[in-house]
C-alpha cells in the first residue's frame, strides 16, 4: 500500500482555472437587474422615482410653440407640465409588492 | 381571484386609477411633446472623465450615436487633469530627483550638483497632462463621438441641456443618458481651501514652491502620494490620521510595513488624532490644531502648505436630477442597480458618482458594462478584484480581501509570504523593500486576496487580478513559468508558500 502523499502525487493535477470561451459564445442575453453589488446593505431596492420638478430650462423662460391650423401658434407642454389627473400616479408600497409578486401578497 | 377581482385589492385599485387616465384627450390629441432642435440620440454620456469618456468610445464602437458633454474644457476628468496622470508625473519626477541626489553615489555614479528646477517639473507635468487630453479629442473624432464642451442638466428624461462654454444653449435629445459627473475633494468643516495654503490635491499638484514644512490630513492613497512628492523634493512632512493605522484600508500587516518604510523616509505620522481646526500664524503660516482622536491634548503644528485629503464626494452640483426625480442618498450618490439603470429605467450612472470605489479604472469597467446593457448585451464587473494601488515608493497594491476581513468572514485561510529582500531581481537593484502576501481558501486553495508592497507591486498586482477574475488557486500561480531573473519571482514563491513552501526563503 502506498502512503497517501505518494498516492497524491500520482494524481494528475486539475488546474482551478476555468476557460470560458468567448464572451460571445456565453448565453448571456437574458439577464434581470437586482440590486447593486456594491450598494450598501441599507440602500433601498428596488429604486423608487421621486416626483420631478418643473424643469426650468436656462434658454428661454416661454414654452416652446408649433404652427397649428390655419397658421395659428400652439402651445406644446411636456410630459412634466402636464396637470397630474394626466399623468401616471405613484404606486404604494403594497400595490408594488402586489404587481412584483402577481398579487399573491394581497391574498396570503 | 375573486379577492384580486374585488374593487379592494391593490391590483384593482391600480386599474382603476389608470383607467380614466387612459381615456384622458391629452395624450392622443397632442401631435408632439418634445421641442428640440437636434436629432435624437442613442446615448448621451454627461462627463467625460475616465468612466464617461470610456464608455462614449465604446458606445460608438458598438454603432450607437453619441454625445459626451464635458464642461472642464478638456477630457479625462479628475483622472487626468487634476488627480491620477498629474500625481504620477510628479511622483516619477521627484523620485528621480531624490534618488540622483541620495543614491546614485552608491551606485558608481558620481554626479555634480543636483538641483531642483521646481517650474520646469511643473511644466513637464502639464505637458503629460495635455498630450493626453488631447489624445483622448482624438480618439472621440476617430470614433464619432460628438464632444460639447459645456455643462449637462437635465430638462427631462430624454433631454440635456447643453450651456456651453462659449454661452450657447442647446438641448440634446437621446434615448439613454449616462450620468458620469465623478467626484470633487471633500472639504474639512470650517477650513476654507485656498488652493495656495490650504490645498486639496488640485493645488497640491501645483505649488510653486517647495513648501518648509507640510502637514497632510488624511493617510490615505492620495496624502500618501502627494506627501510623498513634496518630502522627496525637501519639505518635512506631517501626515494626520483619525484612524490608527495609515494605508485606506490595506491589510493590516502591510499598513505596518508601509508606515515604518515611510517613517524610515522622513514621514512623521500623528496616528489616532484628530484635527480640530486650522489658523493663521502671525508670520503667514498656517497652525494645525490636533488633538487625540478620543480626547486630549491639544497641540499646534505649523505648517507653510496643509493639503486636506480626507476623502472625495460624489458630483451633482447643476445637473439638474430633481427634474427627472432621482434623488441622491445620505452620502450624495446616485443609487442604482445592477444594471446601473437609476429610478429612471433610460438614466443610468457609473463612476465615482454612484456606489464602490472612487478610481478610475473601476469607473471605466462600468462605463463600458453600461453601454453594453445599453446595447442589449451583458456587463460584467467584478467588485470583488477591483485592484487598488499606492504609487509611493516601494508601491503598494492589493486585490481581493484583507487578512482582517476573511478573518471576519470566518472561512478558513491559508497565507504564504514572500519578501524582496529573498528576490535575486529585487536584490540586484538595491530595491527590495516589502513583501508579496496570499491569502487563500484553506479548503479549496481558490486565492482570497493579494497584497503587495514593493517594487513595480503595482504593474504586479495585475497577475493577481487575473488570477482572481479567474478564480485560480494559489497553486496554479505557483505551477505557471516566471521568468528569471525578475521582481514578479517574488509573487510565485509567495503562491508556493501559500500552499507549500517556497523555495528561496
Amino acid at each position: 500500500m502506498l502512503p497517501s502523499t505518494v498516492r497524491l502525487a500520482a494524481i494528475a493535477r486539475t488546474p482551478l482555472i476555468k476557460f470560458v470561451g468567448p464572451r460571445s459564445a456565453l448565453n448571456e442575453a437574458h439577464h434581470e437587474a437586482t440590486r447593486h453589488p456594491a450598494a450598501p446593505k441599507d440602500a433601498s431596492y428596488p429604486l423608487k422615482a421621486g416626483i420631478p420638478v418643473k424643469a426650468t430650462p436656462f434658454s428661454s423662460s416661454s414654452k416652446p410653440a408649433t404652427q397649428g391650423p390655419n397658421g395659428t401658434s400652439r402651445l406644446v407642454l411636456d410630459f412634466t407640465e402636464l396637470p397630474a389627473r394626466y399623468r401616471h400616479p405613484q404606486l404604494t408600497e403594497a400595490e408594488i409588492e402586489a404587481v412584483e409578486t402577481g398579487g399573491a401578497t394581497a391574498i396570503f | 381571484m375573486l379577492r384580486l377581482a374585488s374593487t379592494k385589492t391593490p391590483l384593482a385599485q391600480i386599474a382603476s386609477r389608470h383607467a380614466p387616465a387612459l381615456r384622458a384627450p391629452a395624450f392622443t390629441s397632442m401631435p408632439r411633446l418634445y421641442s428640440t432642435a437636434t436629432e435624437e440620440l442613442d446615448l448621451v454620456v454627461i462627463g467625460g472623465g475616465p468612466g464617461g469618456y470610456v464608455a462614449a468610445i465604446k458606445a460608438a464602437q458598438l454603432g450607437l450615436k453619441t454625445a459626451c458633454v464635458e464642461k472642464r474644457g478638456t477630457l479625462g476628468g479628475t483622472c487626468l487633469n487634476v488627480g491620477c496622470i498629474p500625481s504620477k508625473a510628479m511622483l516619477n519626477n521627484s523620485h528621480i530627483y531624490h534618488q540622483t541626489q541620495h543614491d546614485l553615489k552608491t551606485r558608481g555614479i558620481d554626479v555634480g550638483s543636483v538641483a531642483l528646477n521646481l517650474p520646469v517639473m511643473l511644466k513637464a507635468k502639464n505637458t503629460a497632462v495635455t498630450g493626453l487630453t488631447k489624445g483622448i479629442e482624438g480618439l472621440f473624432k476617430k470614433n464619432k463621438v460628438a464632444y460639447h464642451k459645456g455643462a449637462g442638466k437635465f430638462l427631462s428624461a430624454n433631454e440635456i441641456e447643453v450651456t456651453g462654454l462659449d454661452g450657447k444653449v442647446e438641448t440634446l435629445k437621446a434615448k439613454n443618458i449616462l450620468i458620469a459627473t465623478g467626484s470633487v475633494p471633500s472639504g474639512f468643516p470650517g477650513m476654507e481651501i485656498d488652493e495656495k495654503q490650504i490645498v486639496t490635491s488640485t493645488g497640491a499638484l501645483d505649488l510653486q514652491e517647495v513648501p518648509k514644512k507640510m502637514v497632510v490630513i488624511g493617510a490615505g492613497v492620495i496624502g500618501l502620494e502627494l506627501g510623498s512628492v513634496w518630502q522627496r523634493l525637501g519639505a518635512e512632512v506631517t501626515v494626520v490620521e483619525y484612524l490608527g493605522a495609515i494605508g485606506a484600508g490595506m491589510d493590516s500587516d502591510m499598513a505596518k510595513a508601509f508606515h515604518r518604510t515611510l517613517a524610515k523616509q522622513g514621514f512623521k505620522f500623528k496616528l489616532s488624532t484628530k484635527v480640530v481646526g486650522t489658523e493663521k500664524l502671525a508670520d503667514g503660516r498656517v497652525g494645525v490644531k490636533v488633538e487625540a482622536a478620543k480626547g486630549g491634548d491639544a497641540e499646534t503644528l505649523e505648517a507653510d502648505v496643509v493639503l486636506v485629503s480626507i476623502g472625495r464626494k460624489p458630483y451633482t452640483e447643476g445637473l439638474g436630477l430633481e427634474n427627472v426625480g432621482i434623488q441622491v442618498d445620505e452620502r450624495g450618490r446616485i443609487p442604482i442597480d445592477s444594471e446601473f439603470r437609476t429610478s429612471v429605467p433610460n438614466i443610468r450612472c457609473i463612476g465615482d458618482v454612484t456606489y464602490g470605489a472612487m478610481l478610475a479604472h473601476k469607473a471605466e469597467e462600468e462605463g463600458i458594462a453600461a453601454v453594453e446593457y445599453i446595447n442589449g448585451g451583458h456587463g460584467h464587473v467584478n467588485y470583488d478584484v477591483i485592484p487598488s494601488v499606492i504609487y509611493t515608493h516601494p508601491e503598494v497594491a492589493w486585490c481581493g480581501k484583507s487578512e482582517d476581513e476573511v478573518k471576519k468572514s470566518g472561512v478558513a485561510y491559508n497565507i504564504g509570504t514572500f519578501p524582496f529582500a529573498a528576490n535575486s531581481r529585487a536584490r540586484t537593484n538595491a530595491d527590495a523593500d516589502g513583501m508579496v502576501k496570499m491569502i487563500s481558501d484553506k479548503e479549496t486553495d481558490r486565492i482570497l486576496g493579494i497584497h503587495i508592497m514593493g517594487p513595480n507591486a503595482g504593474e504586479m498586482i495585475a497577475e493577481g487580478v487575473l488570477a482572481m477574475e479567474y478564480g485560480a488557486s494559489s497553486e496554479d500561480i505557483a505551477r505557471t513559468c516566471h521568468a528569471h531573473p525578475t521582481l514578479s519571482e517574488a509573487f510565485k514563491e509567495a503562491a508556493m508558500a501559500t500552499y507549500g513552501k517556497p523555495i528561496h526563503f
